[in-house]
């Protein structure tokens, strides 16, 4: 307590050595702060205030594809209004900042006139209908701006506001479009995607038009009737063999000719008989007779027009009858020479010979008998067209027996291919239709989205309303010039007060007693009295008179220096009294 | 705090005479000395001052101001103290700058000492650069010691009383240039010890120029036994007193004391 009253003490004596600093210190911050307060600018302001309005149709019947939030989307604005070009051309257009042009380049002038706007969010506790709990929505904002002209702060904040409200529109309306447009392309491509699908899906099935999935049963059955169909077939044919060797053997035991009978009742043998019964007696008799036998030689003439009369000069036939003499010789030959006798080596050789050229010839007896005899038996005739029916039947049984088999293979093979056919049309077809499906959907989104588009133009959406305009403001904000010569006061002060603690710090003298007890470790033997005679407390008297007296000359001649040359000081009042708002 | 009742109790006593016995010696300024005073100032001119000058040089001779006196009468008891501890009469006024009350403060220990009835107190004005105490007495000597020691005037033709008993001065009248010198000396050694050793029961009080202003002080401090320092409240810092301190190492300071206290 003794210290800080000693402390006290020690500022007072300081604060009286340095009066002149401090006081001049204090007078000096205070003029300063009056005329800051009073040459300070006033700045006006002006506000719009927007309303948020929600979208008028329910948002159940219509949705709008323009989803983000209010203050977002604000923000959002925000950042497109205050882009350099929008501000320049506010600039330009109201001749903004004039002083701060001429002085800084664009960039801090702009950065001016952003510090100069000020947005402000209106907040309200509502309760989400969907959670239940209360939260915070914006429901308006203000736009604010700052001027130190009245009626230019108006005007800008106007300029802001409509600027605000079609950056509105404007992004709403793009955001619209822009979702029609992308579900739209969207839809078309799929359109064209399904259209190939189709192309494909046609292309595959007429590929594959008899194994398609859905034929299989269709397949199965087919099958099955073409087996019987066989069997049936089959059966037929076993029948038609059995008619067959009946009939062969019914005929093998009818001559094909009629027996012919002379007059006389006597059998005509036919050529072929003759010729036979020639050959026969030929055998006979060349056994008998050389070959220069008349006999011989007649029955050879004979022989020779029969077998023309025949037809039967072929090969076969002819290779037959020498084979025929050759063995007969042959066997003479053996019975007379032996074995080892060179007739009948050399007879071996030929008859070898023989035998091999009618290996190679074909053996055609039979037909050329049935062909080559005109048959006039009328039983055998019958048979014989039997025969054939039965073997024209036969054959077309046989044929349709391997169209059956045919047809059999392809239906096993149509089933056999079926699983792979049916695999490759089931992805081909699940493309399909998922694409439709894709397609309905997109379908059904780009018809919401062209209903909000519409909603969105014809400005049915959620939307900005002015709700109150920017007005002409009447008082300046700011500066608030009470308060400045208030804090200029209190800076004052503070100045003063710290100038003192300052010097008192500063202060390198000794002070007091105490100072020298602590300086020199012992108190002085004693402590005299400053003495001040008559003629120095008179000095201080005048000196006090003086001073006043030159502060009150001073001031009058500031002021009149002040009426005459600045301006009246009647009119300063009433400034200041209007500035003061009084 | 024994000492200090003891020393304000005499204070108190002190005052008493003072004011009865000066305020004597003031109606009867222009009178001449009675030949009852003292056998000492028979040869001594007595040049009494104008009560006014006094006051308005603050000297205490006459001044009714207990706070002042009660500050100075203690100091002298406390000097006398320790002067007497040792065995010593002799004392110099010093202070570290020009200013600081040096000589007010030589001039009034001395009246305060002179007081004190068994005591004779001789004030001698060594600084020699700017000599001073005479004319704070309203007195211009034809002679100083200067002349004393250059010019061999006798020292009674200097000496004067102020009216006031029991104390004698010794002037000082011109500035010399090399008063380093003068001070130490061996006329000075011999004239300082002439001074102390002429009466018993004398206190001599020289009062020399500012220790840290000129080397005269410096030069003349081993001629003393003691030495006070003045320190001006507000004026002096302190590194002029530690430096002063410092460079009277081999004088024996008996203290200091601290003049001007502002309110």
């Amino acid at each position: 307590m003794e210290q800080q009253k000693n402390n006290l003490v020690d500022y007072l004596i300081t604060a009286r050595r340095t009066k002149g600093m401090w006081v001049t210190a204090l007078v000096v911050i205070f003029v300063i702060g009056v005329g800051v307060a009073f040459g300070l600018p006033p700045v006006y302001r002006s506000s719009a205030t927007i309303l948020i309005e929600q979208q008028e149709i329910p948002q159940e019947l219509v949705r709008s594809t323009v989803t983000t939030y209010a203050d977002q989307r604000i923000q959002v604005i925000s950042q497109r209004v205050m882009t350099r070009a929008n501000l320049v051309k506010i600039i330009k257009k109201y001749d903004l900042y004039i002083e701060e042009q001429e002085k800084d380049p664009l960039e801090v002038v702009l950065e001016e006139m952003r510090k100069d706007i000020e947005m402000k969010m209106v907040s309200a506790e509502v309760v989400d209908p969907r959670s239940g709990r209360p939260t915070m929505a914006t429901i308006a904002f203000t736009l604010t701006y700052f001027s130190e002209s009245p009626t230019l702060a108006q005007k800008v904040a106007n300029e802001l506001a409509s600027l605000y409200l079609n950056e509105n529109i404007m992004s709403r309306r793009e955001q619209a479009t822009e979702a029609t447009g992308f579900l739209t392309d969207e839809a078309d491509k799929l359109r064209d995607k399904i259209a190939d699908l189709e192309r494909l899906l046609a292309v595959f099935k007429e590929k594959n038009v008899n194994q398609l999935p859905e034929l299989t049963q269709l397949n199965m059955q087919l099958l099955d009737r073409s087996d019987t169909q066989l069997l049936e077939v089959e059966r037929q044919l076993r029948s038609i063999d059995e008619r067959k060797i009946y009939l062969n053997s019914q005929l093998a035991q009818l001559s094909p000719n009629n027996t012919q009978y002379t007059e006389t009742g006597e059998r005509i043998l036919s050529s072929m008989d003759r010729l036979k019964s020639l050959q026969a007696k030929y055998v006979s008799i060349s056994a008998i007779y050389s070959q220069d036998h008349p006999d011989l030689i007649k029955l050879n003439k004979q022989i020779a027009a029969l077998e023309q009369e025949v037809g039967e000069a072929d090969d076969s036939r002819q290779l037959r009858v020498k084979k025929t003499h050759l063995e007969t010789e042959l066997a003479l030959a053996v019975k007379t020479y032996g074995e080892e006798h060179p007739n009948v080596k050399k007879l071996n050789n030929s008859l070898a010979k023989i035998n091999e050229v009618q290996k190679n010839v074909p053996d055609t007896i039979d037909e050329s008998v049935s062909k080559q005899s005109k048959p006039d038996n009328p039983a055998y005739i019958r048979m014989l067209g039997d025969l054939e029916a039965a073997d024209a039947e036969y054959r077309s049984l046989l044929q349709k027996q391997e169209e059956l088999l045919a047809m059999k293979q392809d239906y096993e093979a149509r089933l056999t291919n079926a699983p792979q056919v049916e695999r490759e049309y089931r992805s081909l077809s699940r493309d399909y239709e998922s694409a439709v499906m894709k397609y309905r959907e997109i379908n059904a989104k780009q018809m919401q989205a062209q209903l909000a588009e519409v909603l969105e133009l014809e400005r049915k959406g959620e939307r900005f309303t002015l709700i109150e305009p920017p007005q002409l403001p009447e008082e300046p904000v700011r500066p608030n010039r009470l308060a400045v010569v208030f804090l200029g006061g209190v800076f004052s002060l503070v100045g003063g007060a710290g100038s003192i603690v300052v010097s008192h710090s500063m202060d390198q003298t000794i002070r007091g007693a105490t100072g020298i007890q602590s300086l020199l470790g012992s108190a002085p033997l004693s402590v005299i009295p400053n003495m001040r005679n008559d003629e120095e407390r008179g000095r201080t008297r005048r000196r006090l008179w003086w001073v006043l007296l030159s502060l009150c000359v001073l001031v009058c001649a500031a002021i009149a220096i002040f009426h005459w040359l600045v301006m009246p000081i009647d009119v300063l009042w009433y400034a200041g009294l209007r500035r003061l708002g009084i | 705090m024994e000492r200090i009742k003891q020393a304000l109790e005499r204070a108190r006593k002190q005052r008493d005479v003072v004011e009865s016995a000066p305020i004597s010696s003031d109606r009867t300024v222009t009178a001449p000395p009675s030949a009852v005073q003292s056998v000492a100032y028979t040869n001594t001119r007595v040049v009494p001052s104008a009560p006014g000058l006094l006051r308005k040089n603050k000297i205490i001779a006459n001044c009714v101001d207990e706070t002042t006196i009660t500050a100075y009468n203690m100091l002298r008891t406390q000097v006398l103290q320790r002067l007497s501890e040792h065995g010593w009469n002799s004392l110099a006024i010093i202070s570290a700058n020009h200013g600081e009350g040096r000589t007010l403060t030589a001039i009034n220990l001395a009246i305060s000492m002179a007081r004190e009835v068994d005591k004779t107190v001789l004030l001698v004005d060594l600084d020699l650069r700017r000599p001073g105490i005479a004319n704070y007495f309203g007195f211009t000597p034809e002679y100083g010691v200067v002349d004393y020691m250059l010019n061999d005037i006798p020292l009674k033709e200097m000496l004067f009383n102020p009216g006031i008993e029991r104390l004698v001065v010794l002037p000082g009248n011109c500035a010399v240039s090399n008063s380093a010198e003068l001070l130490s000396s061996k006329k000075m050694l011999q004239l300082v010890e002439e001074l102390k050793q002429r009466y018993p029961s004398r206190i001599v009080i020289f009062d020399l120029p500012p220790l840290l202003s000129a080397a005269d002080a410096l030069a003349f401090a081993p001629h003393v036994e003691a030495a006070l320092l003045v320190i001006a409240d507000g004026q002096t810092t302190k590194s002029d007193i530690t430096d002063t301190l410092a460079m009277l190492e081999i004088t024996n300071v008996v203290g200091t004391v601290l003049n001007r206290k502002m309110a």
